[in-house]
């Protein structure tokens, strides 16, 4: 218990450093919001009246505090380009995003886990060699690419599923793969070396010596132990999944987070870039945490002592 | 003289007056009509910010703003003005104040009625310089007052006769607003917009669509369809493929080479029509050697733009022979520079340039149809007339910025930008570019980045503002025209068409030039 809050308290540092951080890139890159926002034609009075309302008249570090005081009272501000609390606009977005990356993980560990497995216990025959080969793929092939070759085939050629949108299951098959695609051929990868690594050990060969069944073995005895790596990378995919479904997101249309990041730094729409880069990493920390916990679950050993 | 001229303003209101009362008839003509039950999906590229007619900027925001209000004066499919909500006007004999007769009988979504307090209380917010709008600078400089005379009647007066008055009222921005709902949501007007046009708003989800339906109370042509949904779709070949599957059936801003292949599509049709936007390499005419009109001159001649045109726009495209696209009031065929690189080295030498001069060329990475690879292709002209080209790409935000400087501080010599003034009107086309007190100041922007200076071209430019009298205007800018391109104050390139793709069987959708599509006119042809 005092573990998870130790944890919960390190956020504090944490999130102050990713503000601070934040703010001083985005202040650093150049890019007037005022003037990005105005529009091309917009005249001087215009871009003028905005940057008072926005406040980017004051002295940089003024600003930083009136958004940490902001942030203290939880208020994380309006966005400049819609007016709406970044708040609301996070909240809008944000279920879209755990969605999207929770059947991404979903995708990656039902698919890749088994196909680990076979590969460790058929090690070194064509299954375990195209299942090298396929995760390859997995991790090297870019968004854009694999949904749009997705979206040809299913979408257009076989027209099982719609292109884009998100508004039924059926429509998020297709971001689900793409997603993730990448963290299944992790997942299948690390699976196979982590449980090869434990069929190694001697209590595999006592427990097959006992005349077990293999299947029981290798499901029973070796797995359990060969979680742990899998698990890290589950949990650490989960975590970047969240904030790097952005090319997937643009390519069907998902009205997810990192789209609203793409476009918030498009036009320097700085409240809503600092508070979902906060969100995110406060999502980070915690699913990290929740990973930590799981080890406990899973390897007693782990356990923090008393 | 003066007296000439008024009597000529007169005339030309009285004209402008009955061509108005001509147009009016056309509207409600076939109203009569069964609708067919159908709806129709847009898919755009940016999300919209705010539906709050002054404080939006950009495109898509406009095209679901013109769907939900009505000016006092609207633009047609070819940018003439045609009466909206003011069914008359006319201007006083001193063009100094416009009286709008308003259409009776019209309500707004929420069922306000329609007056002149909900103009007054419109205008009056854009006047109000204590809580400014983003577009507050088209009309503040120009109107003094706006005065209610009688229920249906509503004066705006200026202290100095303002000839583009009609086009600023054409402007977006100057969408009338129900005054009930917008006291009533305040900040959040944005998100719950109420106006009088042909369509409502619905609902909005945010990063997904906004949904409008069909307005049965709308006081002109009724429109057939029921429902419109703006469908935010960033990528281009995901709008395509919505596109081939009917999930979409409008798309804006296709690039000219995804024509082919959506040409070849039994589900879809193409529109190709010229736009009123033009684009074109700015330059610091201040910074030697730019401030010499021979090495300006020789710029221009440098180029071929024919080949620009042809290769990068596949043809959909027509090089400018002015600096404001003939889809604009106003716009007079002046000439281009033609491609001639033996005058360009000729002229170059006149000016003492040495050869392997190096000159610094900037453009954005994105944002315009085939942008970096026409600059590449600019920068490889210029090295054939002996010049060296320093050739650098900026992700937009950060390129707005580092050309929008002031002299003093600015790095920036040649650089590729765009205008598509939003009046299309010949004013707000040249007035913001290059009149010179529109130079970006210290802590003051402007869109003179060019630090073009003309005492002549400031002259007929204030002379045109002052101008009411439509023909009269037209020969200001005509000469402004000429006066500009001579003194080739920018590296002339080329207008760009709109290319919209929208489904089979899609009749009536309305194709501005002003890079919007309306679908309050379209129907589903009869299977």
């Amino acid at each position: 218990m005092s573990f998870v809050l130790r944890r919960l308290a390190s956020l504090i540092p944490v999130l102050f450093g990713v503000t601070l951080v934040t703010f001083s890139l985005l202040h650093l890159i150049p890019g007037d919001p005022a003037q990005i926002l105005a529009g091309a034609d917009a005249s001087a009075t215009d871009i003028e009246a905005l940057r008072r309302e926005m406040g980017l008249d004051l002295p940089v570090w003024r600003q930083y505090l009136r958004y940490v005081y902001g942030l203290c009272t939880g208020d994380l501000g309006r966005s400049i380009s819609t007016g709406r609390p970044v708040a609301d606009e996070l909240m809008d977005r944000f279920p879209n995003t755990v969605i999207l990356a929770v059947a991404g993980v979903g995708v990656a560990v039902i698919a890749g886990f088994p196909a680990g497995i076979v590969a460790a216990i058929r090690a070194r025959s064509v299954l375990d060699h195209a299942s090298t080969v396929i995760a390859l793929l997995g991790v090297s092939a870019p968004a854009f690419w694999l949904g749009f070759v997705l979206m040809m085939v299913f979408a257009v050629w076989l027209d099982w599923l719609p292109s884009t949108g998100y508004q039924s299951a059926a429509h998020l098959v297709l971001p689900a793969i793409t997603l993730g695609a990448g963290a299944m051929a992790i997942v299948a990868r690390m699976t196979r070396s982590s449980l090869l690594e434990v069929l190694r050990q001697d209590y595999v060969r006592t427990a097959r010596a006992k005349g077990l069944r293999e299947s029981w073995v290798v499901l029973k005895h070796a797995l359990r132990n060969a979680l742990i790596p899998t698990t890290t990378v589950v949990g650490l995919s989960f975590g970047s999944l969240l904030g790097g479904a952005v090319l997937t997101e643009m390519v069907f249309a998902w009205p997810g987070l990192g789209r609203l990041i793409v476009y918030a730094i498009g036009v320097r729409d700085f409240p809503v870039i600092q508070g979902a880069v906060l969100l995110l990493a406060v999502v980070f920390v915690l699913v990290n945490l929740g990973v930590d916990l799981l080890y406990g679950l899973i390897d007693p050993r782990v356990r923090v002592k008393k | 003289m003066l007296g000439i001229q008024n009597l000529k303003s007169k005339i030309g209101i009285i004209r402008s007056v009955l061509v108005a009362a001509l147009l009016c008839l056309s509207c409600g003509g076939d109203g009569g009509e069964k609708p067919v039950g159908n709806s129709l999906v847009f898919a755009i590229h940016n999300e919209p910010d705010k539906l709050d007619p002054p404080n939006q900027t950009d495109n898509t925001t406009e095209d679901v703003i013109r769907h939900l209000y009505n000016n006092l004066v609207e633009f047609d499919e070819n940018l003439n003005h045609l009466p909206g909500l003011a069914e008359s006007w006319e201007v006083s004999p001193d063009a100094k104040t416009w009286t709008f007769h308003l259409r009776r009988e019209v309500v707004f979504h929420d069922g306000t009625p329609f007056n002149a307090d909900a103009v007054k209380y419109t205008l009056d917010r854009m006047l109000d310089t204590g809580r400014p709008t983003k577009r507050t600078s088209l009309y503040e400089p120009f109107i003094d007052t706006v005065r209610v005379v009688d229920e249906y009647t509503i004066a705006v007066d200026s202290e100095k006769p303002f000839g583009p008055m009609l086009a600023h009222m054409t402007h977006a921005a100057g969408a009338i607003i129900s005054p009930t709902a917008h006291r009533k949501f305040g900040d959040d007007f944005g998100r719950n917009p109420v106006g009088t046009g042909p369509y409502r708003f619905v609902s909005w989800t945010a990063g997904d669509r906004v949904v409008l339906e069909r307005n049965d109370g709308f006081w002109c042509e009724k429109p057939k369809i029921d429902r419109i949904e703006f469908v935010t779709v960033p990528e281009p070949s995901s709008r395509m493929i919505m596109l081939q599957k009917r999930e979409a059936n409008v798309a804006l801003n296709i690039d000219p080479n995804d024509v082919q292949r959506l040409e070849d599509h039994p589900e879809v049709e193409i529109s190709n029509a010229p736009a009123n936007g033009w684009y074109y390499l700015g330059m610091n005419n201040q910074r030697p050697p730019y401030n010499d009109v021979r090495f300006r001159q020789a710029l221009n001649h440098a180029v071929d733009k024919e080949k620009l045109v042809s290769v990068f726009l596949k043809g959909y495209g027509r090089v400018s022979d002015s600096l404001l696209a003939p889809a604009n009031w106003g716009y007079a065929p002046i000439f281009s520079y033609g491609y001639d690189p033996e005058r360009a080295r000729q002229l170059l030498k006149e000016a003492g340039i040495p050869e392997g001069f190096t000159v610094k060329l900037w453009c954005p990475s994105g944002r315009y149809t085939a942008v970096v690879p026409v600059c590449e292709a600019i920068a490889g002209y210029l090295r054939d007339v002996g010049l060296k080209v320093d050739f650098q790409t900026f992700e937009w935000g950060t390129y707005i910025d580092m050309i929008s400087k002031p002299l003093e501080e600015t790095q920036a010599e040649l650089f590729y930008i765009a205008h598509a003034p939003s009046t299309a009107d010949a004013d707000w086309g040249i007035r913001p570019m290059y009149y010179s007190k529109e130079w970006p100041l210290p802590g003051n922007p402007g869109n003179n980045r060019y630090f073009y200076a003309n005492p002549k071209v400031d002259a007929l430019i204030e002379q045109g503002m002052v101008t009411a009298d439509r023909e009269a205007r037209r020969q200001v800018y005509a000469d402004l025209q000429r006066t500009l391109v001579e003194d080739a104050p920018v590296l002339m390139l080329y207008e760009i068409n709109q290319i919209v793709a929208y489904s089979r069987g899609l009749e009536n959708l309305v194709i501005s030039p002003l890079a919007l599509v309306f679908g309050y006119k379209a129907h589903w042809s009869a299977p």
